[in-house]
């Protein structure tokens, strides 16, 4: 048998390989539902919240090219939206005392956010690399000094924040209430990941998708070809804002309380999300799940191994055995990445699919000649070698086959 | 007047903090077009260097120049070890190796150096009463070494970049690197003394702003993030540029505390993006930066 | 087919959000309110208890009396609990106590040595007393890095995977507001969080919390009070831009108000701030104020004080009666940091002894500090008042569950019960003052001690008596 395999695309191998992945997926998130024990359910509910905002954060950055340092500044906005929409510090015409159900703020959470996305997406439109992802930044940490401000004190709670609102699971969940609280925000983040992921790759494949796709890898032959920069930059960074904002409303409700100097608030948490999409894979439809469940629980990991008194061997005779040594976690969190970023430059995912392409290639249907060399150039040995732009291009300027090759 | 005097120059000492990191991001800048997020953090060991040292009865100024030499070779195997061997710098996967290295340069301060926060002497006289009155108003002595340190690493920089072989190699390789290689420049020796270069400047800055807060782990995080504003404002690959920026964003901030009273320092960063944005939407590349893609 | 997934995509859609909002009710807490009357068929065995005097409780007024034990006994209600039964059960063996504090990250590693001050007392009781009920105790530090998140993920494994009986000593606001409501509902009791907050008061809804640090309130009323009998009529606030700061501002404005003094200038600072806050002293000095009262957080104690020493220097005039908060009440602030005399006569507030400090050299309690923290942490500077701090927070814990093992209800509804009637007075806290908490007094530590710093003796020195406004806050009502 000569490797690597080739399928075609809808053939029953095709198939099967993509019921194995969802299967496997899924039987996953079916033992941790069940089996695992509270916190490590939280801190995998934690990581699909994370996910949600990355996956907007690849669709801006990883997809259309353009390097958002702001996006924790949108999970910041609908943090503070939801609180204060359920807390009632936010006047409405129709509702008694002004206070929302917890689940109808994440619909106005992401109004909120497409819209001041569409303005950040504004400067994009001149801005590029560096100079826009610090922009963006500013942006971010001028979110959160504006939720500290002390003028609007009376809506945003100012530098104390908000504290003391809850999302109970709703009856017809048939959850126990608080003590199943950890199971509601998996399931909900869940759903939510889900719907955001289909939205997104659902867009990737369509017109606007290509177009995007067109902007990240040459912007003035897109513009010529007829892409409207405008639009395709302020709808797309509107898009992107708003599932990170629907990801931040999340985070606030699982944690009942928002205060602006929470660290994943602002630059932290931007470079969060930027580790999490790269190291997961930029412009990889799995990456942002991928991505946001290393961040999460390796730096769980990397903790641990700091909380332990034990480890202050590290240091050998420079302290005493059993010492508590600060900041070993992050030490050891810091050497991961570095580690991550010298043997996985593409990302878990991208890194993964070349490998795979290795052993099995999904090929279309009809094949084409030229495109099906293509797809096996990516894959063969040739592909390991290009940068990352390259491959990402050739994964992607076929969206189909990029999600075939993951399934298979 | 008076009172406008005074703050003008604290905003100005301040802004001398945010040029000297943003002279040395463009350094790194200029040769490898990455932003290094460890920059402020190398500065910080630089700074405890300079803590060790002089409480073992070194002089000050002969410590700083001893951290300078340790913060440039810290940046310089940070280029050579951890960016370098990334295949083909991979953009994405450089940012995380830097953030990985802020993490663990920052944690491993704490770990070496403690986490209490103390003092560091500085290099000029800095007691209570060592201020001198220009026209009625008191100026500490201090405050004004540390734009004169700004100015003479601005001449030094200056005469480097335009008097010597390595600043012309350097300033080749910043232009085109295949071209540097092909007349014979050592590029790979190049990129490490650049970066090393700007390792020595971020310890300069760390030092220079110490004694006046309080030397600890935190000590460079926000003048990191105000001396990037700065680089940006200025125009990335622009040594000017990162010197006004600098200056820009310091003296903002005192006005913005004595002047504007419905403002506090606490919200300098809206007023910087409008300013930011209000440059950037005219020059893309910055005040002073050559107008090129960059692509990342 | 793409169509097919646009349609299941709008229906998932409609069907999350038709999920996400089916219940109306979810936005008001609902926690457990239960202890407004609690009934006396739950009240575990209390015959040891001090001074049970059976007044009606339930009354929401502050308790004015400042002698200890004369409030009402507090017994706690299981019966709203998760799971009642686990809450009154004996605790087999020793007792595991579980923390969750900043141990990496950036500026939170700053409060590391709290746990070191933790792990020292823990240590030392062991060594000392062999353990409590037979077994020695275990004390389980997790890193959370300052991120209430991430402390919600440490209670969780501390309280799921690891079993502990009880968690004490938590750093910081938010991150104990984050755990309230689940360890108040599964009914563990979560004590002595390392912050001033009011909410620690809140007995009616969350019975099992308590605060360990002097609240806001008791540190402003003392210096507002001072300001003005010094004559003041004028003062001035410098505080850090946070939750923590916001906090002391509040209380402070009130107070300042209530003792006549006309607040003419406010400046904040970035809790991120590395800076000398050189602007916003030029303002102070512009204002002029009789008074000021300085929030900063960590480094930006010594350097405010610099920036102080500076402007007094310059400007013969400015010669304000300057306040900092207790928690820059640290001899390393204001010595090894400040060296332009900035720091002389300043005043600040302190209910812990300075373990360093030659005024207590020969007091026992912190000489026992001071060896444990010499044999247990001997990379900790003990001197540095969140050790101090760390070591209390543990041992008000371990005198609880003592007094409960005494009690005979060694459980954690016993522990519990133990710390609501607490009267108690550590050995490392000032001289003469009662410390006591009750069903209508829920904050512990209600009383502290003006010190100002002499620079000649290096040294805090007693700037009046010890206040002691126990009782007085009586409960939080939000």
């Amino acid at each position: 048998m000569q490797l690597p395999l080739r399928y075609a695309r809808g053939s029953w191998q095709h198939w099967a390989g993509r019921v194995l992945l969802f299967g496997g997926v899924g039987l996953f998130m079916y033992r941790a539902v069940t089996e695992w024990s509270r916190s490590g359910l939280g801190l995998l509910a934690d990581a699909l919240i994370i996910a949600i905002a990355v996956t907007g954060l690849n669709l801006i950055t990883g997809y259309t090219g353009q390097l958002s340092l702001g996006h924790a500044g949108f999970f910041a906005i609908g943090a503070f939206v939801a609180a204060m929409l359920v807390t009632g510090k936010v006047w409405t015409p129709f509702l008694d005392d002004n206070l929302w159900t917890p689940g109808w703020t994440l619909p106005v959470v992401a109004v909120v956010c497409f819209a001041v996305g569409m303005v950040v997406g504004i400067p994009a439109l001149r801005l590029k690399g560096i100079y826009l992802a610090l922009v963006t930044l500013v942006f971010t940490e001028a979110v959160r000094a504006f939720f500290k401000y002390d003028r609007f004190e009376g809506v945003t709670g100012g530098a104390t924040g908000i504290k003391g609102f809850n999302y109970l699971p709703p009856s017809w969940t048939g959850l126990d209430g608080r003590a199943d609280l950890v199971k509601w925000f998996f399931w909900l983040a869940l759903g939510i990941l889900i719907l955001v992921s289909i939205l997104v790759s659902g867009l990737v494949r369509s017109r606007i998708g290509r177009a995007m796709i067109a902007v990240r890898d040459n912007e003035t032959a897109a513009a010529v070809m007829g892409v409207n920069l405008f639009s395709i930059k302020t709808v797309v960074f509107g898009l992107s804002g708003a599932i990170a904002g629907v990801a931040g409303a999340l985070f606030a409700l699982k944690l009942t309380l928002v205060e602006a100097d929470v660290p994943i608030f602002g630059l932290f948490g931007s470079v969060t999300l930027l580790v999490a999409m790269v190291v997961g894979g930029a412009a990889q439809s799995w990456g942002p799940l991928v991505g946001a469940m290393f961040y999460v629980f390796v730096n769980d990991f990397a903790r641990s191994v700091g909380e332990d008194p034990s480890n202050a061997i590290v240091l050998g005779w420079f302290v005493d055995a059993g010492t508590q040594l600060n900041g070993l976690g992050g030490v050891v969190f810091g050497i991961l990445l570095i580690l991550f970023a010298r043997f996985v430059p593409l990302g878990a995912v991208g890194t993964a699919k070349i490998w795979r392409a290795k052993a099995v290639v999904v090929v279309p249907k009809i094949a084409m000649p030229a495109v099906a060399g293509a797809a096996t150039g990516a894959g063969t040995g040739e592909g390991a070698g290009t940068d990352e732009t390259e491959a990402a291009t050739i994964a992607s300027t076929d969206p189909e086959a990029d999600e075939a090759g993951t399934a298979t | 007047m008076s009172l406008f005097l005074e703050r003008m120059v604290n905003g100005l000492a301040d802004g001398s903090i945010y040029a000297l990191v943003a002279l040395a991001l463009v350094v790194v800048f200029r040769s490898t077009g990455q932003l290094n997020f460890a920059q402020g953090e190398i500065g910080t060991t630089g700074a405890f260097v300079v803590s060790t040292l002089t409480l073992s009865g070194w002089p000050v100024w002969v410590s700083i120049v001893v951290a300078m030499v340790v913060g440039l070779l810290i940046a310089a195997s940070v280029e050579r070890v951890v960016i370098r061997p990334i295949e083909h710098r991979n953009p994405g996967a450089v940012i995380v190796a830097l953030i990985g290295v802020f993490l663990g340069v920052n944690q491993l301060n704490a770990m070496i150096w403690g986490v209490d926060a103390r003092r560091l002497p500085s290099v000029f006289p800095d007691g209570a009463d060592d201020f001198v009155t220009v026209f009625g108003t008191p100026l500490r002595v201090a405050r004004l070494g540390v734009i004169g340190v700004l100015v003479v690493l601005l001449v030094l920089l200056f005469l480097l970049f335009t008097r010597t072989k390595i600043g012309l190699a350097m300033r080749a390789v910043a232009n085109n690197q295949e071209s540097s290689n092909l007349v014979g420049i050592r590029v790979g020796g190049v990129l490490v003394l650049g970066w090393g270069l700007a390792g020595a400047i971020g310890v300069l800055a760390a030092v220079m702003l110490a004694p006046s807060a309080g030397l600890s782990t935190t000590l460079m995080l926000s003048p990191f993030l105000l001396g990037s504003v700065a680089a940006v404002l200025g125009g990335l690959d622009s040594p000017v540029g990162a010197v006004v920026g600098g200056l820009i964003i310091g003296v903002t901030e005192a006005f913005i505390v004595g002047y504007v009273d419905f403002l506090g320092a606490d919200m300098l960063l809206p007023v910087m993006l409008v300013i930011l944005l209000a440059v950037l939407l005219l020059r893309p590349s910055g005040l002073f930066g050559s107008e090129r893609v960059e692509r990342v | 087919m793409i169509r097919t997934k646009k349609l299941l995509a709008f229906a998932a859609a409609g069907a999350l959000v038709l999920a996400a909002c089916g219940d109306d009710d979810d936005t008001a807490d609902t926690t457990p309110d239960g202890t407004e009357a609690p009934s006396a068929t739950d009240a575990p065995d209390t015959t040891d208890a001090p001074d049970s005097t059976d007044a009606p409780d339930g009354t929401d007024a502050p308790d004015t009396t400042d002698d200890a034990g004369s409030g009402t006994e507090f017994v706690i209600d299981t019966s709203v609990c998760d799971d009642p039964d686990a809450a009154t059960a004996q605790i087999e063996g020793g007792l595991t106590i579980g923390t969750s504090i900043p141990l990496s990250g950036g500026p939170a590693v700053l409060f590391a040595p709290l746990g070191a001050g933790q792990q020292a007392y823990v240590d030392w009781y062991n060594e000392t007393n062999g353990g409590l009920n037979g077994e020695p105790l275990e004390l389980i530090i997790k890193d959370d890095q300052y991120t209430a998140d991430l402390t919600k993920a440490n209670v969780d494994e501390l309280v799921f995977d690891d079993e502990v009986d009880i968690l004490s000593g938590i750093i910081g606001s938010p991150n104990n507001l984050a755990v309230q409501a689940d360890l108040n509902a599964q009914c563990i009791p979560q004590l002595w969080g390392a912050t001033g907050a009011p909410d620690w008061g809140n007995i009616d809804e969350y019975p099992w919390t308590s605060g360990l640090l002097v609240p806001y309130a008791i540190e402003s009323r003392v210096w507002a009070e001072d300001a003005a009998a010094e004559g003041g009529t004028t003062t001035a606030l410098f505080y850090v831009n946070n939750e923590f700061g916001q906090s002391y501002a509040d209380a402070y404005e009130e107070l300042a108000a209530e003792n006549g003094l006309d607040i003419i200038a406010e400046e904040v600072i970035d809790p991120a701030d590395s800076g000398a806050p050189s602007g916003q002293m030029t303002n102070l000095v512009e204002a002029n104020p009789d008074s000021i009262l300085a929030v900063p957080l960590g480094a930006q104690c010594a350097a405010f004080m610099t920036e102080l020493g500076n402007a007094k220097a310059a400007n013969p005039d400015f010669n304000p009666r300057v306040y900092v908060t207790a928690t820059c009440a640290n001899p390393l602030f204001f010595d090894a940091l400040v060296d332009n005399g900035g720091s002389d006569g300043v005043f600040t507030s302190s209910n812990a002894k300075f373990a360093t400090s030659e005024e207590y050299a020969d007091d026992e309690g912190v000489q026992i500090f001071l060896e444990a923290m010499a044999a247990y942490a001997p990379d900790t500077n003990p001197s540095d008042q969140s050790a101090l701090a760390g070591w209390l927070s543990m041992e008000l814990a371990v005198h609880a569950a003592e007094q409960a093992l005494e009690a005979g209800d060694f459980s954690r509804a016993g522990i519990m019960n133990a710390v609501r009637n607490i009267d108690y007075v550590p050995a490392l806290v000032v001289d003469g003052v009662t410390a006591s908490m009750d069903a209508e007094d829920a904050y512990y530590p209600e009383f502290t001690q003006l010190v100002q710093w002499d620079d000649t003796a290096k040294a805090f020195i007693p700037a009046g008596d010890v206040v002691d406004y126990n009782g007085s806050l009586g409960t939080y009502t939000p």
